[in-house]
């Protein structure tokens, strides 16, 4: 009998188009392993089992009728709580949203079920997706399926969980200063954080709006190809004004050969302090499978990336601060009974609706912007933005990508990082991408030697130039074995692998 | 932006308690005193962090406010849009309070006294830890 373990979102939309299996079948399948396996990964806060069936039904319904079926038919796929979808709660993670009904489906959202894939349900996060490891959600924490003790990454963790555990085959997260790419490094898939404005934000719940991009998690970078086209092949949202055209043809290049093609790599990027060793080792394999598949490597240079930490923490909270003004208690969200003026009731709602980290952003970000404040810290760092933007300008005039770490090290234990401002510093690798508006993907290469979790390589593109980024994360998926075989893409994490989820 | 004002001594004293307690009231979140003395270490170590971003070479450099440039603000005719607009009933249905077609929320200026059954024990509206009473707030 065939598992959902053993199928990609590919084999799984050629299986139902083909009528090797109903997408009725896979959605139960689907909704087998999540029974099976989520009590003990946690990835999900709520799972939507009547979409779920009701979607999968009018696939099968369509293949009835003889009609072609859009690309991700039958594929299941979970998406973020920070993104609306009618049908589901939308509560990022905050006992401030607790029990908010979605109005209204995020157009990211509506693009990926329009391909004809199959809602199973919305993933946990760090609250509001303020952290790096889903372990400041309100609800409860997700575990890491290749070793439950440590935590999944985040703040997209349960999306990268539910994939790496094979719950589902696709999954969407958001990722404002690594949220998508630390956690698909951390479970040991691809996650790929597109360049800024190529995915439309709108129905997505704010963190930072220069910052913040929607992007899809999978076992296999041609999983992510099809999610993209899916993604952007309506061409630029209306409802978002900074969304931007982009050609819907990943999946069409993804094969395309890296021969010829450059790759550069940061000496001082692979001098960070905290870079352990098997991450280091990491990145010379991924650089032996690019180049012994023609690509050249230069060394390029980053000089201002030494900045971006600061310009990140200073921006990050600033638009966080502003975008989260919003919930204030009066048109949505927890509100504090007995109140007899507004500001008490504001004060009081938001008290006890945040949690602590989102109450610490909320008031960094409320002190940078203060009058006298502003021009030492939040002025300077939009002026720290233009000379990343500038340096990577000058590294991507003599290279086609850059390669580097998307994390220091592999997962940690849940509770090990509990400063806030150390569990900022390990974002020195993947916060330079958003402060640019670049592309980047995360891309696993097996376990490390020496903790046995999952390591994966980050490769970096020039904006808008994600159809190349996906092919050389093609490459380097081809170069490197997971475990399932050469270019075969990542397993399910085996304490998962065949609990449920037959067809 | 000058060197010398950029580096005013003031700007280096780390941050107060009653620094965070306004901070706090700004920002319209309000405190418990183990959380205040909490965020007034945490606002310290962020800055801390931040600092070096005072001292940067920056001179000339024109800031990037957003990674696409030329955005402008959209502007939209003045029409209903049926499949956007949310309906008022579906517009109000997630509010805690509401009436007819309105939100509801208490008096703006406030009352002499809060209500005696908020058992919070910060005494004023966001995070400031003297009680200056109900009338704190107005001007906000």
């Amino acid at each position: 009998m065939a598992s959902l373990d053993q199928l990609s979102a590919s084999t799984i939309a050629r299986g139902v188009a083909a009528g090797d299996f109903s997408a009725t079948e896979v959605a139960r399948a689907s909704l087998d392993a999540v029974a099976a396996r989520d009590p003990k990964v946690q990835a999900f806060l709520e799972v939507s089992a009547d979409l779920a069936l009701t979607a999968a039904a009018s696939v099968d319904a369509a293949r009835a009728r003889g009609e072609a079926l859009p690309p991700l038919a039958g594929v299941p796929v979970a998406f973020k709580d920070n993104m609306q979808l009618v049908g589901t709660h939308t509560t990022c993670a905050s006992r401030m949203l607790e029990g908010y009904e979605s109005p209204f489906t995020a157009t990211c959202v509506r693009r990926v079920l329009d391909a004809g894939a199959v809602p199973v349900g919305k993933t946990n996060m760090d609250e509001f997706a303020f952290g790096s490891s889903t372990e400041s959600s309100a609800f409860h924490p997700t575990a890491n399926p290749w070793d439950t003790s440590r935590v999944p990454g985040g703040s997209s963790g349960g999306s990268a969980a539910a994939v790496a555990s094979g719950q589902v085959a696709l999954a969407l997260g958001s990722d404002t200063g690594g949220s998508i790419r630390q956690p698909a490094s951390f479970c040991g898939v691809v996650g790929l954080k597109p360049s800024y404005g190529v995915v439309s934000r709108y129905g997505v719940v704010a963190f930072g709006s220069s910052l913040d991009q929607v992007g899809p998690f999978g076992r296999r970078v041609e999983d992510v190809a099809l999610a993209m086209d899916a993604l952007t092949c309506a061409g630029r949202d209306p409802y978002d004004a900074t969304s931007q055209d982009c050609e819907p043809d990943f999946r069409a290049h993804l094969d395309d050969p890296v021969e010829g093609l450059t790759v550069g790599v940061v000496p001082e990027l692979m001098a960070t302090p905290g870079l352990t060793d098997e991450v280091r080792a990491g990145i010379a394999l991924a650089r032996a499978a690019l180049e012994s598949q023609g690509a050249r490597v230069v060394e390029v240079e980053l000089p201002s990336i030494a900045s971006a930490i600061a310009a990140y923490y200073v921006i990050a909270p600033c638009e966080a601060f502003s975008n989260l003004a919003r919930f204030d208690g009066v048109r949505y969200g927890r509100q504090q009974d007995g109140c007899s003026s507004l500001a008490r009731q504001t004060a009081l709602s938001r008290a006890r609706g945040f949690g602590q980290e989102a109450k610490r952003r909320q008031l960094l970000g409320a002190y940078l912007l203060s009058s006298g404040t502003y021009d030492k810290y939040y002025y300077p760092a939009q002026q720290v933005r233009t000379l990343i933007t500038r340096d990577y300008a000058r590294a991507f005039a003599r290279c086609d990508a850059i390669l580097m770490p998307a994390s220091p090290r592999t997962a940690f234990r849940f509770g090990e990082v509990s400063d806030p401002t150390q569990m900022y510093a390990a974002d020195a690798f993947t916060i330079s991408s958003n402060i640019a508006g670049n592309g980047s993907v995360s891309v696993p290469l097996g376990l490390g030697a020496d903790s046995g979790m999952p390591v994966s390589a980050q490769l970096q593109g020039p904006a808008f130039g994600d159809c190349r980024l996906l092919a050389f994360a093609r490459a380097l998926e081809r170069g490197v074995d997971c475990g399932l075989g050469l270019g075969k893409g990542a397993p399910v994490a085996p304490a998962f692998a065949g609990k449920g989820g037959d067809l | 932006m000058p060197q010398a004002e950029r580096d005013a001594p003031q700007a280096d004293a780390p941050l107060t308690r009653n620094d965070v307690a306004g901070i706090a009231d700004y920002a319209r979140i309000a405190l418990t005193p183990e959380e205040l003395d909490q965020m007034t270490a945490y606002l310290n170590d962020a800055v801390a962090l931040l600092k070096p971003i005072r001292h940067f070479c920056l001179e000339g450099v024109e800031p990037t406010f957003h990674p696409i440039g030329g955005l402008a603000n959209v502007m939209a005719p003045d029409e209903p849009d049926p499949a956007r607009s949310l309906p008022t009933e579906v517009a109000l249905s997630a509010a805690a309070s509401s009436r007819g077609r309105f939100f509801r929320i208490p008096s703006i200026l406030g009352a002499a006294e809060d209500a005696p059954a908020d058992s919070d024990p910060t005494a004023t509206p966001g995070g400031a830890m003297s009680d200056d009473g109900a009338t704190g707030e107005v001007g906000r």
